[in-house]
């Protein structure tokens, strides 16, 4: 019975070195992983000569205009507004930010769209007419990193009724 | 044909993974080289009209013709019982005492994103003009117009839009004194 009791005691000892020796040494590894891809973002700045853009430095920004007649002494600030002998237009400057990374690329592309039927009115980018039904190209080799100052530009036909005009333009900055 | 056909089909179907390959990688690429964003445009059209003045045919000419601010000469008229004048207008004798020298000129209105069909028209002077002297728009053969004031005059009420001829006359009684006479005749189109 002693001899037993004294088997059980070693035993038990060598159980408990066990576990010491087990809390004192641990050991782990992070096999830790990063796919650096490459990406490209496109904001919209607002520009000093033009409308203050709302959601500025976003890729998601809007242009208000404001009221305008084609007859009206003077349009809001940072509008310019000239006249035909059948329709007025209304303009304004305002920056598209190109950045890119992960990739080596000489310059970018700007292509526009409209999002929605233009109906009466014609909408321009730097003197280009934008369409629902194809993308317009705006500029190619543009510079990453720095605002490219564009100019938007809406006529309005003296036959148009008055209201309120709205339409989204897209952009795609494509990576030369 | 069946030979022929046997091929092609086993064509199309070596081709599939090469098709899928190429599909893919046309969808990936944009991923890695594009960027989009929107740019919302917002503008309020508001219905307007403009009013301008031009030299009528056969009329005199106005300084700053088509404009909104012209300036009229009409000469040296004196009255001599029957009436003489060096100037650009006509000159009649009326009843009373009186002369006129009056001319044509336009008025061109135009309105834009507006349904309304016509216009009236208003005037009025700047100030009073010195005694015994009218000044007066649309004169017909006896001088009688619209007797103008410094009181705002509807009178014309619903005029197309476009360019018409309208008349202006300064009538002038045997006892004025020498002087110039000069006018500042306020205009206002209001779209009916």
């Amino acid at each position: 019975m002693q001899r037993q009791i004294a088997i059980l005691f070693v035993l038990m000892l060598s159980v408990a070195s066990l576990r010491l020796h087990a809390q004192n040494n641990a050991s782990g590894v992070i096999n830790a992983s990063l796919t650096n891809k490459a990406g490209i973002s496109l904001l919209f700045q607002s520009d000093s000569t033009g409308v203050a853009l709302i959601g500025a430095s976003t890729s998601t920004a809007a242009l208000d205009f404001g009221r305008v007649s084609r007859f009206m002494a003077a349009p809001s600030q940072g509008v310019t507004l000239s006249r035909t002998s059948s329709a007025f237009s209304v303009s304004s400057t305002f920056a598209t930010y190109v950045d890119i990374g992960g990739v080596t690329s000489p310059g970018y592309s700007l292509s526009a769209s409209l999002l929605n039927v233009p109906g009466l009115f014609t909408y321009s980018i730097d003197g280009k007419p934008l369409s629902d039904a194809n993308t317009v190209q705006i500029s190619n080799g543009s510079p990453y990193k720095q605002n490219v100052a564009h100019t938007v530009s809406i006529t309005i036909p003296a036959g148009a009724p008055a209201g309120n005009v709205s339409n989204t333009i897209n952009f795609i900055a494509t990576a030369n | 044909m069946m030979g022929m056909a046997k091929v092609s089909v086993g064509t199309r179907f070596r081709r599939v993974p090469m098709y899928l390959f190429c599909l893919l990688a046309l969808c990936a690429a944009p991923l890695h080289g594009q960027a989009t964003g929107t740019l919302t445009l917002e503008v309020t059209v508001q219905s307007s009209i403009s009013l301008v003045f031009e030299s009528a045919p056969g009329g005199c000419v106005l300084d700053n013709s088509g404009t909104n601010n012209v300036g009229l000469y009409l000469g040296y008229a004196v009255f001599t019982g029957g009436g003489s004048y060096t100037g650009c207008g006509t000159m009649a004798k009326l009843s009373g005492g009186r002369y006129q020298v009056s001319t044509p000129f336009q008025v061109v209105v135009n309105k834009s994103n507006s349904s309304s069909p016509s216009y009236r028209l208003s005037s009025w002077l700047a100030a009073l003009p010195p005694t015994d002297v009218s000044w007066v728009l649309n004169p017909d053969g006896n001088g009688n117009g619209t007797v103008l004031s410094t009181t705002q005059q509807y009178y014309e009420t619903a005029n197309a839009y476009g360019r018409r001829t309208e008349v202006l006359a300064v009538q002038v009684k045997n006892p004025v004194p020498q002087q110039m006479l000069g006018a500042t005749i306020n205009f206002m189109a209001t779209a009916n």
